[in-house]
């Protein structure tokens, strides 16, 4: 139920992923079926036909302003090369963060809009400002204006929270992933004899859940692309839920300060098309 | 008493009582004024330095693989910023600018404890002296400025490193619980009379509440920092998994502080631009109430939302979308303030002048933070963003929007009061400039760069992740930020050394520290004002010459006193003279001992710190007694034809206020510690422990000491009020110490406190309930010196009183703690086997 609920969502949320911040994550995560490639340059996302093309995904005129920040600042950053951008979400975990977050940003636009004007009114054009009542600047303003923006936001938040949220289900697919300081070992408890290994090998498009620890202190276990963080704990077990739509590879870092080899604690995740998936999860030597 | 005198000749009889001294005298300095200053020019000296390590961390980060620092000096680096911008800036700032402001503000001549602000001071000073001092020799902390554990404790962190972040700030932070005391009772008891709370400028109440939310906010973080020193020092386990304690334990009570940190920030920030705003718009402010009520709103709400720190720890969803909900509620009492300062403006007729442009610069900046804080709060896009150069682009939104841009407008604003010269416009503006621009330059970026996956806390990165042009930014901009910033120093100076001399009250503002001479004087006021309207609407003009000639209350110097008026908290009704201390080497004396106890903690020669902590208690009774009044004034005239008594001989004084406050502050300690036993017990790994705590019938033995306690203590006052104490304050001392040795009992039945969380959250139970015991044994001990000195009187009983407070609370906290260790063992029976 809940996993259905995610590959409908992937859909979609990758494809808003294609089309606003486009071309990263296909040429590191090679496809089956015809490339798509060329239509992903930048010029492109500028073109409606182009996004609706891609599935019916409408670009609404507000969200422009973010494409061309993003577009000039993809100029100075190299954008074709994102591999732990959160923005290039590569599965159904990680897609609908990304509509939320446009969709935040566009609300919060507007919003600072509205209060930066309203400052540049009450300061260029006092008697014009000064006629709205006190009760409408400090209700209005104040008290009903966010209410109404909070309502929504809080609403849609824990729906979504509820949707990603990993519980315990015997059907999906589980790794541990296990943190030291300063690197991650991967197990298999679903695979009698699979060895542990130092690289994430999940199978693409099914959920997997991680069940996470640490070993000494506190890290965070994190794949931009394919879900959000979390921490591994010691003496405690968290648990994510994540999902690569495609095969291909995928990194991973530690999310959580832990020490002088914080920085270089990164690793590698590797999405095997489903039905080889057990064939590949490396083997324990047999005793 | 009541011949007139001209104002320069009371200005001179006033000078002489209040003045500071010159030269070395100095540094016996008690004087709000320049504690106040002092505060405030130390905080911006770290300000500085904080600055240059926020420049050298911009410098690591500004290219790809950088070779400039290496990982265990970048670790350094951001701790020590997050640190030093965080406790020794931003609190210091705020506490200075309320203690130099407040008595000012509310017509009183200085602050009730002056000898305690001082002693603040110095604590300050000396924490933040060898937190930074650690620098130079390469032993900072470097577990970010958060120190979670187990990277912290030490296993991880074997040096002095975290010893020197846990030591040093709980040192600080005396300055910041002594502040907050100071505050609260201050706004409360020492206005100018008729200054009800609802005729209080917005100052006011916004200091108050943020005083309160220190009182609150910061035991949790002061018993955290105590237990894991504990656990480095002495290796009881509170935090450490493999023996029952839980890391998570450290993030809630670092979080039950840190959170309302932020708006213990911003409050005082946002009390400026609610002073600011209203002088410049030139009319009153919009919504006093509405204003009131949002920050008691927001006061209450800052405490239950810590958790929106920890979304990614693995709490429950349900328990996630509750902290959310709350975080996104805070949104409201802000948006009331922001739409009561615009609302101001658009109903005024608003003028340009400097600080006008740091307040339109708080305006972008701080809404922007705002609003990315709104988007933290929704749970999952915080799974994304959280730990990364987003969070690092919000705090800096919010805090340099909401604290930094307000307390610029506030220094230009009251420049003139502390200096008496005007500003020189032509630094101010590029100045301004260039700081709005590199700030957005530098921290616009980051959220892009930490929604393209770079994480907080990396010294380095590898090319070809997009992150090299937005951080190359970033330092260009923070470059040019701390340009700006340099050039404001030089603007202050300039205007300190060239600025030429300020008319009296050169903004035209309605509130009271204009109605006093500039730069002022050591007794802030020549005479005290009668507030009838709203103090912030006061025709400054028209009063200050009457304040002047000594017509207001208290125009005259009596017998060599420091005096000034106790009103009723909160009709303001005239209720009493308070008897100020003279200036006094006695809180530095202190200090320096506090400073070499804390050192020795540090180099752990624990026999040294035990006897400087000793001579810390001594030096405190002698503060109590060196300022003792043995004799019974009676009503006394206060000018405008009023009498009334001396604070020593009425009920409800400042002193038993500041008792009552310090026990909340301490009640919040306690509290917190309770609630880590419990939790522990509840959610922590390796539980059932194989040994439990057995106190044994010495466990009723303490609890019916604490019954002797409340009944003794009731029987010393009752021989006060006959005028014969010293026999039950003989007898209470006795039973303090007949407490204290049953306690060390308990304690010493706590079997290996090390091996396991339990025993060791047991033994910090006791402890607590000991040093309690000993605490009321050397309270007893002074009363019973001041009374055989005759400083108590059945008229002057509020050291008995205050004795009364500590010697209740210690009994009903000891009954909790030794309740607590006695039923552990049942609620133990309670888990399933490990």
């Amino acid at each position: 139920m809940n996993t259905h609920g995610m590959q409908r969502m992937t859909r979609d949320g990758d494809r808003r992923a294609h089309v606003l911040f486009g071309h990263g994550f296909h040429r590191r995560t090679p496809r089956i079926g015809p490339s798509r490639q060329g239509f992903f340059g930048l010029a492109h996302t500028f073109t409606p036909r182009a996004t609706l093309a891609e599935g019916g995904f409408n670009a609404t005129p507000h969200r422009r302003p973010s494409f061309l920040i993003l577009a000039s600042l993809c100029a100075l950053g190299g954008c074709d090369h994102r591999p732990l951008s959160t923005l290039d979400a590569a599965g159904p975990a990680a897609g609908p963060i990304v509509s939320l977050w446009w969709a935040m940003f566009a609300a919060a636009t507007a919003l600072f809009v509205l209060v930066v004007g309203l400052l540049w009114l009450a300061y260029r054009k006092p008697g014009y400002a000064g006629r709205i009542s006190v009760r409408t600047w400090v209700l209005g303003g104040g008290v009903l204006m966010p209410i109404a923006v909070l309502t929504v936001l809080a609403t849609y938040a824990f729906y979504l929270g509820e949707r990603l949220i990993a519980r315990s289900d015997e059907q999906v697919v589980q790794v541990q992933a296990i943190a030291s300081m300063w690197n991650w070992q991967f197990r298999y408890p679903q695979m009698n004899d699979a060895a542990s290994t130092p690289v994430l090998h999940i199978p693409a498009g099914q959920p997997v859940d991680m069940l996470v620890t640490s070993n000494d202190v506190i890290h965070a276990f994190w794949i931009p692309r394919l879900a959000g963080k979390i921490d591994a704990i010691p003496g405690h077990e968290t648990r994510i839920r994540l999902q690569a739509d495609e095969p291909g590879e995928y990194e991973g870092q530690c999310a959580e300060f832990c020490g002088i080899g914080h920085t270089h604690m990164q690793f590698k995740v590797i999405a095997h098309a489903a039905d080889e998936y057990r064939a590949v999860v490396p083997r324990n030597a047999a005793p | 008493m009541n011949e007139r005198v001209s104002p320069i000749a009371l200005h001179k009889a006033l000078e002489r009582v209040w003045g500071s001294g010159h030269g070395w005298q100095r540094l016996s300095a008690v004087n709000h004024t320049v504690i106040g200053r002092r505060f405030i020019v130390t905080a911006l000296l770290f300000f500085a330095i904080g600055g240059v390590l926020a420049m050298l961390i911009r410098a690591q980060l500004a290219t790809t693989r950088s070779a400039f620092v290496g990982p265990d000096i970048y670790n350094q680096l951001f701790t020590m910023h997050g640190t030093v911008m965080m406790f020794l800036f931003a609190i210091p700032l705020l506490e200075g600018l309320g203690m130099y402001l407040l008595p000012k503000m509310l017509g009183a001549r200085d602050l009730a404890f002056p000898r305690l602000s001082a002693y603040g001071y110095w604590c300050y000073l000396f924490g933040g002296a060898i937190i930074v001092a650690s620098m130079l020799f390469g032993v900072a902390p470097d577990g970010g400025w958060f120190m979670y554990t187990p990277l912290s404790s030490a296993t991880y962190t074997p040096g002095i490193n975290a010893d020197i972040w846990l030591l040093g700030i709980t040192f600080v932070e005396i300055s910041a619980m002594t502040a907050a005391v100071e505050i609260v009772v201050s706004i409360l008891k020492l206005r100018a009379p008729g200054m009800s709370l609802d005729r209080m400028p917005l100052f006011g109440w916004y200091m108050l509440i943020t005083a309160f939310m220190m009182l609150v906010g910061f035991p949790p973080l002061i018993l955290g920092s105590i237990l894991l020193e504990m656990e480095r020092a002495f290796g009881l386990p509170f935090f450490d998994p493999t023996r029952g304690g839980d890391p998570v334990l450290w993030q809630h009570l670092f979080w039950l502080f840190g959170h309302p940190e932020v708006y213990i920030i911003f409050l005082p920030a946002a009390a400026v631009l609610s002073t600011i705003i209203p002088v410049f718009a030139q009319r009153p402010i919009v919504g006093y109430r509405a204003i009131v009520i949002a920050i008691v709103a927001l006061g209450f709400l800052s405490f239950g939302l810590w958790v929106h720190h920890m979304f990614t720890v693995g709490i429950p969803h349900l328990a996630l979308a509750f902290f959310s909900a709350a975080s996104m509620l805070v949104a409201i009492p802000t948006a009331v303030q922001i739409f009561s300062w615009l609302a101001t403006l658009a109903q005024g007729r608003p003028r340009y002048d400097i600080p006008m442009l740091y307040v339109f610069g708080f305006f972008i900046v701080f809404v922007i933070g705002g609003l990315t804080g709104v988007m933290l709060a929704v749970v999952p896009f915080n799974w994304q963003v959280h730990d990364t150069h987003f969070v690092v682009a919000h705090l800096h939104y919010v805090l340099v929007g909401g604290f930094v841009f307000p307390m610029l407008a506030g220094a230009y604003y009251w420049l003139p009061h502390f200096t008496g010269r005007s500003s020189v416009h032509r630094l101010s503006v590029p100045a301004f400039w260039l700081i709005i621009v590199g700030f957005n330059l530098t921290f616009f970026m980051m959220h892009l760069t930490g929604l393209l996956g770079m994480p907080r806390r990396v010294y380095t990165y590898a090319p070809n992740l997009g992150w090299e042009g937005l951080n190359l930014l970033s330092s260009v901009g923070g470059f040019a930020m701390a340009m700006g910033f340099a050039l404001v120093g030089a603007d202050f100076i300039m205007q300190l050394r060239f600025g030429r001399r300020s008319v009296r009250n050169p903004w035209q503002a309605s509130t009271l520290e204009w109605a006093q001479p500039t730069p002022p004087a050591s007794y802030a006021f020549a005479s005290l004002p009668h507030i009838e309207e709203r103090a912030d609407s006061i025709d400054v003009p028209k009063l200050s010459p009457t304040l002047a000639a000594g017509q207001g209350y208290l125009g005259f110097v009596r017998d060599e006193r420091m005096e000034t008026l106790g009103v009723d908290m909160v009709t303001g009704r005239l209720e009493h003279v308070m008897l100020l201390p003279r200036r006094s080497y006695l809180p530095l004396i202190s200090g320096v001992l506090t400073a070499a106890c804390v050192l020795g903690m540090l180099f752990k020669i624990y026999w040294f710190a035990a006897l400087c902590a000793l001579a810390v208690i001594a030096s405190f009774v002698a503060w109590s007694q060196v300022n003792a009044i043995t004799r019974d004034l009676g009503p006394m005239e206060v000018g405008r034809g009023a009498r009334v008594p001396p604070h020593t001989e009425v009920e409800g004084s400042a002193p038993w206020w500041a008792a009552v406050f310090s026990l909340l502050a301490n009640a919040t300690l306690f509290a917190s510690l309770v609630f880590g036993t419990l939790y522990l017990w509840l959610v922590a790994p390796k539980w059932p422990p194989a040994i439990v705590v057995d106190l044994g019938l010495w466990a009723l033995v303490a609890l019916i000491g604490y019954l002797g306690h409340f009944l003794l203590v009731r029987r010393a006052i009752a021989a006060n009020a006959i005028g014969k104490p010293s026999a039950a304050l003989l007898m209470l001392a006795a039973a303090s110490v007949a407490q204290l040795a049953v306690l060390w009992i308990l304690l010493a039945r706590i079997p290996d406190a090390p091996s396991h969380a339990h025993l060791a959250t047991s033994f910090a139970l006791l402890l607590y309930a000991a040093i309690h015991a000993f605490i009321c044994l050397t309270l007893t001990l002074n009363t019973l010196l001041k009374a055989r000195s005759g400083a108590i009187s059945p008229q002057r009983r509020v050291d008995l009183s205050v004795l009364k407070l500590w010697f209740d609370y210690a009994a009903v906290t000891g009954v909790i703690a030794v309740a607590l260790v006695m039923l552990m063992p049942e609620l133990i029976g309670m888990l399933p086997p490990s």
